[in-house]
């Protein structure tokens, strides 16, 4: 008969473990400020003052808070369990992310909570202690604790609301001058605030928008689609009926680059990042999951930059697309990746329109004859044979230089700097301008020509 | 209020149309036109029952069972034939309409 013996995991190892769960600075935050939206919050700041000895951030919210009963249930890990059918809206899934997310940043966390009608309620984990000790000891806050945290100016929670803390930050590195901690936090701010923007940018817009601060700037919604700008598509959309909802498919074409100004672009991050981020946009209850890639369904390529598929799941469908704790990676379910593909061909399609009907006024240049030598599989870009300035310079040259000319030629076709022009279109577009070239270096040839002569 | 019998038979239908948990809306289209049509029962009626569709986790070989009637298997198969079918029968839709009209034959 086999005996049952306790296999519970050590505090002090288990957390260790929870400490590397895979989050990083943004995917931490973002998961905190899940909460923040579920808490129905119209303000959420993330706050780090500059010049401490021992850094900390704050992320505060004015949502609807908790009672001091829910935040110490709250506080306890796999608080919920992900197969319980939640709100429309909740964005949590594990019960976990709160906790998990911050201990990936920070070796203590202080969570202070307050409903519109009951007093600061507050709770604290300590990594240290909880190692020290090898047991979970979860801290309640009582008055006197609360009160040294307004003293030191940390407590910014309202009326009501939520703010968690991270004090003891681990997201920087700890071995070096306190002025290289303000341009540690500053640099991880600055990549949080782009990562916001973009992920959490459809609340950030509308009537019931949720306002966002970074150090109390505010931050702008970042349209991954560019739906406002000139010379966008909008492509076919389709819905599926499904557990907890619908799954609703949309499709963009964003505009060419030459349409998009130098800012609209910059936004989106530059034109090699817009190449990048080709593919699906994944939305769980309005929150960007993933952010680009086409998850095996087709290939990137630089002909389908334009190219995005907007896709919005409800968090019932969690089990299905298998979202994990950080809600930073799904699989599509096989029924949904099969009925995708075909909303895929028609941005793919408008993208490469896009690309090749600017590629086309190129082929009908004068000056470069583009060869397709169909037989061999290959395409080169020569100096075209019958342009009517190359043949009056031709017929007016003298017969013993003509080769000359002619080798010229062909090197001027072999040697054009095809990988330069290749990565420098995908990288910077807006700054190629072949209409701007002011032939000063080759009037000065001309010149030092003619002056030798004379 | 659906009676248990049209319920099943819905639920049938959605079996068969979302063998992979989403039906695509075309189908769903012909499914709630259909049961209105047939059944007398409203969009409400319809939303109530997709929702409870989606909820349980029950095999269609226990609805299979719910549905007695002869006309109303006959019914069954039309509209589970023609709203599978809205945006092409795949093979498992095909499969699931197979073993459906199978199960009944052998009852």
């Amino acid at each position: 008969m086999s005996v049952v013996l306790n296999g519970s995991p050590s505090p002090k190892g288990h957390i260790k473990t929870l400490m590397k769960i895979g989050y990083d600075f943004c995917t931490a935050i973002s998961d905190i400020i899940d909460n923040s939206v579920s808490a129905d919050s119209s303000t959420i700041e993330i706050f780090s003052p500059p010049n401490m000895a021992s850094p900390y951030l704050t992320i505060t919210d004015n949502g609807y808070g908790m009672s001091e009963s829910e935040l110490i249930n709250n506080m306890k890990i796999g608080c919920k369990d992900p197969s319980d059918s939640r709100h429309a809206d909740d964005l949590g899934r594990f019960g976990s992310g709160m906790k998990t997310a911050s201990f990936s940043q920070a070796k203590k966390l202080i969570v202070l909570s307050k409903k519109s009608d009951t007093c600061i309620a507050g709770a604290c984990w300590d990594i240290d202690k909880i190692i020290h000790e090898d047991a979970w000891c979860l801290e309640k806050l009582d008055k006197t604790d609360i009160s040294e945290l307004e003293k030191d100016g940390i407590v910014k929670i309202g009326n009501h609301g939520t703010q968690i803390i991270w004090q003891k930050l681990t997201c920087h590195q700890q071995d070096i001058h306190s002025v290289d901690f303000d341009m540690q936090i500053a640099s991880l701010l600055e990549t949080a605030e782009k990562h916001i923007s973009l992920h959490f940018h459809r609340f950030m817009k509308g009537n019931d928008n949720i306002n966002f601060f970074i150090n109390n700037k505010p931050i702008e919604a970042t349209d991954p689609f560019m739906t406002s700008a000139s010379g966008y598509q909008e492509g076919r959309g389709e819905k599926f009926r499904c557990k907890g909802g619908y799954i609703k498919i949309k499709t963009h074409v964003l505009p060419s680059f030459s349409r998009m100004g130098k800012s609209e672009m910059d936004i989106q991050g530059g034109a090699a990042a817009i190449a990048q981020k080709q593919g699906l946009y994944i939305y769980r209850n309005k929150r960007l999951i993933n952010a680009g890639g086409w998850l095996d369904l087709s290939k990137h390529h630089q002909l389908s930059a334009l190219a995005r598929v907007q896709i919005d799941i409800p968090a019932a469908l969690d089990e299905e697309w298998s979202t994990d704790v950080k809600k930073a990676t799904l699989q599509l379910p096989p029924r949904v990746k099969r009925d995708l593909k075909k909303y895929l061909s028609d941005p793919i399609k408008r993208s490469r329109k896009v690309h090749i009907s600017k590629g086309n006024k190129s082929a009908a240049n004068t000056f470069w004859k583009i060869c397709n030598h169909e037989d061999e599989k290959k395409i080169t870009y020569e100096v075209h044979p019958d342009n009517k300035q190359l043949a009056q310079l031709i017929f007016k040259l003298s017969p013993n230089l003509r080769p000359t000319l002619v080798a010229y030629l062909l090197s001027l076709s072999r040697e054009l700097p095809l990988q330069h022009i290749y990565t420098t279109l995908a990288d910077r577009p807006l700054d190629v301008n072949q209409q701007n070239i002011e032939g000063i270096d080759i009037e000065n040839l001309m010149s030092a020509f003619i002056e030798r002569e004379i | 209020m659906v009676n248990k019998s049209v319920a099943a038979a819905f639920y049938i239908c959605a079996s068969i149309c979302g063998k992979d948990g989403v039906i695509s809306s075309q189908e769903e289209a012909l499914l709630t036109e259909s049961f209105k049509l047939e059944f007398n029962i409203d969009d409400n009626d319809i939303n109530i029952l997709f929702d409870q569709f989606f909820e349980s986790e029950a095999l269609i070989d226990s609805y299979l069972e719910e549905v007695i009637d002869p006309d109303l298997r006959k019914k069954v198969v039309a509209i589970a034939e023609l709203s599978a079918a809205a945006d092409g029968l795949d093979i498992r839709e095909n499969l699931a309409l197979q073993r459906t009209k199978l199960t009944w034959s052998n009852t």
